[in-house]
């Protein structure tokens, strides 16, 4: 009866050929992190960082919680896989191939009509980056990582890896031994972009991992809106993708985060994104989790500054063969610091959906409010919604409050609806896109092409069965 | 150290739901029979088979080898009142197994009373039976007691009752491992909790209620008032099995800080693995509102006296479920005590 599809993953389930100009051997070894710190002809300090996290990452063990991982095995991942092709600041230049799989994602589209600047990211290198002259006029910078240790060493010195160390988790561990890749953003103080940034990010090559670094600084009373997006073709084996994003938002400043999360069945999802927000700074983090065979994703706001505030507002859909554990992070340390939490979550097909967060609100946090709300749908009995939010208080002053359900798609809404004259796949499918409504409500269209895009697609699905 | 905790899911250790360890010498006690129970229960007889305590393999270990109180209860007719009062000035591990038998209705108060530095750890069993109904009151009164550990574990048949109703007044350490069994179809499973916690008290949680039969209901309310360095790891869990369909369950959890230096940490877990349910849970915690507290006391009522009358107002939720008047008074007792 219930013919709700998931997500049409074949839209993104395109391969060219595994064309590179050099892929790494498989495994995890000094030897590898050093020849990628070469490759790259990398500072002495970024190299010493990257053995350090290669030695954290040979003691941590496994986590005992969440899914199950061991499937995952570095000796099958190769760790760097360099296109045919540099950096290229015209889509005319990218490589043909390139450029195909940039265009049927819509990603020059997306740069011409909506964004400010675009940067996109093939296997482990970013191969093409453009901005607007006028942003560069008012001193924003958007560039690879990997320039920018280059050409602003000090500024990327004076941040990486200080809002996530390397000791934070083992994949953290394994990202900072063989990070490439990502961006850098620079706004400086006053600035307000008007338009959105874009980084999209897509991995190719079979038997591989994506590891790029985005590290983020928005000066006092400068305003981003930053969108990532990501996607991958389905192989029969194991790909990984463990990035990490550092924010840094500055007094007044404000940062929107958008995700749109899109990889292939195959594909194990450990990401690490966090923000550390100073006084009176905000944060609004956006991020629809559709794809990935397993995902391990808390982004995180440090509400260190007095009068900080985060809004966190997420999506998830488990389908058949998918384990998406995912859910957000905040901690309260500063006075008068809010935080408001929605998260949906939908399984169906054997999917697996949890909800995992943390909400710590430290002895200094006086005057904290928090707000958290997190519904789990499941579209039939063989998935799985699980809720497991930890709330950890240490001051009396505040105002705190958590709420969640799980459960079906209401039988009496269905009847209703089909009592009005739809068909019980229409009113399945305007009920599933009012559930997931606040999500999609939180961005244009303009801006977030590949989310609308997918809930629309799933909810197509749902009319073709009709 | 030893961790003690048994919560169903894990999370990330920093998290520490899952570390609630105490040290091995805190089990290291001596007892000696203890014959102090007054009871008005007539078929009171010697437990052969322990239950299983549901901590852990230590705290099992310490049930089966230094319990010095071990009895069971058949209730086979419906009645009034049963009470069980342990007032205990040794260390005392009890082991009380009580089975409803089928269609019965009975009301039972299990008192727990000392103020000595003592240890106490209680493992209790229920089976209720089909269509039978029970509403059982357990009162721990031990604060000067050193360690409470209480371990329940609750199986429920079809069209069954269980009305559990729990207040502690903490001791020094408080631990509650309390596991519900919805196994039968119908069946009902309504929860209360509060607890208080004053000076250093440390109140670790863990409720735990799986329902694999058809339309079972259960509701779990835990409100509680933290004072002073006091501190409490909850952590509720409903889970729907497959079989629960059209089952119903709801966790409510709220926790009052007195003080600044009070700690509260809640995880109520939702785990579901069956589509046609209805699951739902809330966790809030704070202090009094302030405007609240301001026009109370602009009455003419002392700050004290308002505190008293604003705990009592937000447990009256719980509170007023209590048809017993004198457990009714005795919490308004321990509620007076705090302030």
């Amino acid at each position: 009866m219930n013919k709700l599809e998931s997500p049409n993953h074949n839209f993104y389930d395109f391969k060219n050929d595994d064309n590179y100009e050099y892929k790494i051997k498989k495994g995890l070894s000094k030897d590898i992190v050093e020849e990628i710190s070469n490759r790259k002809n990398e500072p002495k300090w970024l190299l010493d960082i990257r053995l350090k996290a290669l030695e954290i990452y040979n003691q941590l063990e496994l986590p005992v919680w969440g899914p199950d991982l061991s499937e995952l095995d570095m000796d099958d991942i190769s760790t760097y896989v360099k296109p045919k092709t540099d950096k290229k600041s015209t889509w005319e230049e990218v490589p043909e191939d390139i450029k195909n799989t940039f265009d049927k994602l819509g990603i020059p589209k997306a740069e011409h009509k909506y964004l400010a600047g675009v940067e996109a990211q093939y296997d482990s290198e970013v191969v093409y980056h453009s901005i607007k002259n006028e942003m560069q006029k008012y001193g924003v910078i958007y560039t690879d990582i990997d320039s920018a240790i280059k050409e602003y060493p000090e500024l990327v010195k004076e941040y990486f890896s200080k809002c996530v160390p390397l000791t934070e988790h083992k994949f953290i561990a394994l990202h900072y031994a063989v990070f490439s890749g990502g961006s850098f953003v620079y706004v400086p103080k006053g600035v307000k972009l008007e338009l959105p940034l874009q980084s999209y990010y897509r991995l190719n090559s079979p038997e591989s991992g994506q590891f790029e670094h985005t590290l983020i600084i928005v000066e006092k009373g400068a305003s981003l809106h930053f969108i990532e997006g990501c996607s991958a073709p389905k192989y029969s084996k194991v790909n990984l993708h463990a990035g990490c994003v550092e924010l840094f938002v500055k007094d007044d400043a404000y940062l929107r985060y958008s995700t749109i999360e899109n990889w292939s069945k195959n594909m194990f999802n450990l990401n690490t994104k966090k923000a550390i927000l100073e006084n009176g700074a905000k944060v609004d983090w956006v991020s629809g989790s559709f794809g990935s065979k397993i995902s391990m994703l808390y982004p995180m706001s440090v509400l260190k500054g007095d009068n900080s505030s985060t809004e966190y507002t997420g999506i998830s859909f488990a389908g058949k063969g998918q384990n998406i554990d995912t859910g957000f992070k905040v901690v309260h340390i500063g006075k008068n610091t809010s935080s408001n939490i929605v998260s949906k979550s939908i399984s169906k097909d054997g999917g697996v959906a949890t909800y995992r967060s943390l909400v710590a609100v430290l002895e200094s946090a006086e005057n904290a409010k928090c707000s958290v709300n997190c519904d789990g749908l499941m579209l039939d009995s063989i998935s799985k919604s699980d809720t497991i939010p930890v709330n950890s208080i240490e001051n009396s002053n505040i105002v705190f409050s958590h709420e969640a359900k799980v459960g079906k798609i209401s039988e009496d809404a269905i009847y209703y609806l089909t009592t009005r004259g739809l068909s019980e796949n229409d009113a399945k499918a305007l009920l599933v896109r009012g559930f997931a409504s606040p999500i999609s409500k939180q961005l244009p269209l303009e801006y977030a092409v590949e989310m609308n895009r997918l809930i629309n697609i799933e909810l197509e699905e749902v009319k073709k069965n009709d | 150290m030893i961790n003690i905790d048994q919560t169903p899911v894990y999370t990330c250790k920093n998290y520490g739901i899952n570390n609630f360890a105490i040290d091995e010498t805190l089990l290291a006690v001596k007892t000696t029979p203890y014959t102090n129970c007054k009871t008005n229960v007539e078929s009171l007889k010697e437990l052969k088979q322990l239950p299983q305590n549901s901590f852990s393999k230590e705290l099992d270990n310490l049930t089966k080898q230094k319990n010095n109180f071990a009895k069971k209860i058949d209730i086979g007719k419906t009645n009034q009142q049963k009470e069980m009062i342990f007032d205990f000035e040794q260390n005392l591990v009890d082991v009380i197994e009580i089975n409803i038998e089928k269609n019965i209705q009975s009301k039972i108060i299990i008192k727990y009373v000392s103020l000595k530095n003592v240890f106490h750890s209680a493992t209790i069993k229920l089976n209720i039976g089909q269509n039978a109904k029970l509403d059982l009151i357990i009162f721990c009164d031990v604060q000067n007691v050193n360690a409470n550990f209480l371990s329940m574990q609750i199986n429920c048949d079809t069209n069954s009752q269980t009305l559990l109703h729990l207040f502690d007044f903490s001791a020094d350490l408080t631990a509650h491992n309390v596991i519900s069994n919805l196994a039968g179809d119908h069946s009902k499973f309504h929860f209360d909790s509060i607890y208080f916690g004053k000076n250093k008290d440390r109140i670790n949680l863990n409720y735990q209620i799986k329902i694999s039969g058809k339309e079972c209901e259960t509701k779990m309310d835990v409100l509680g008032v933290l004072d002073n360095y006091s501190q409490k790891n909850f952590v509720g869990t409903i889970n729907f099995l497959k079989g629960s369909q059209k089952s119903v369950g709801e966790e409510n959890e709220y926790a009052i800080l007195l003080s600044d230096k009070a700690k509260s940490k809640a995880t109520p877990i939702l785990l579901c693995t069956e589509e046609n349910v209805d699951g739902k849970h809330s966790s809030s915690c704070g202090k009094f509102d302030e405007d609240l507290l301001f026009y109370v006391k602009s009455r003419g009522i002392t700050e004290a006296d308002a505190k008293k009358l604003l705990v009592k107002a937000k447990l009256n939720k719980i509170i007023s479920k209590i048809e017993n008047v004198k457990v009714k008074e005795e919490v308004f007792e321990q509620i007076d005590k705090l302030f």
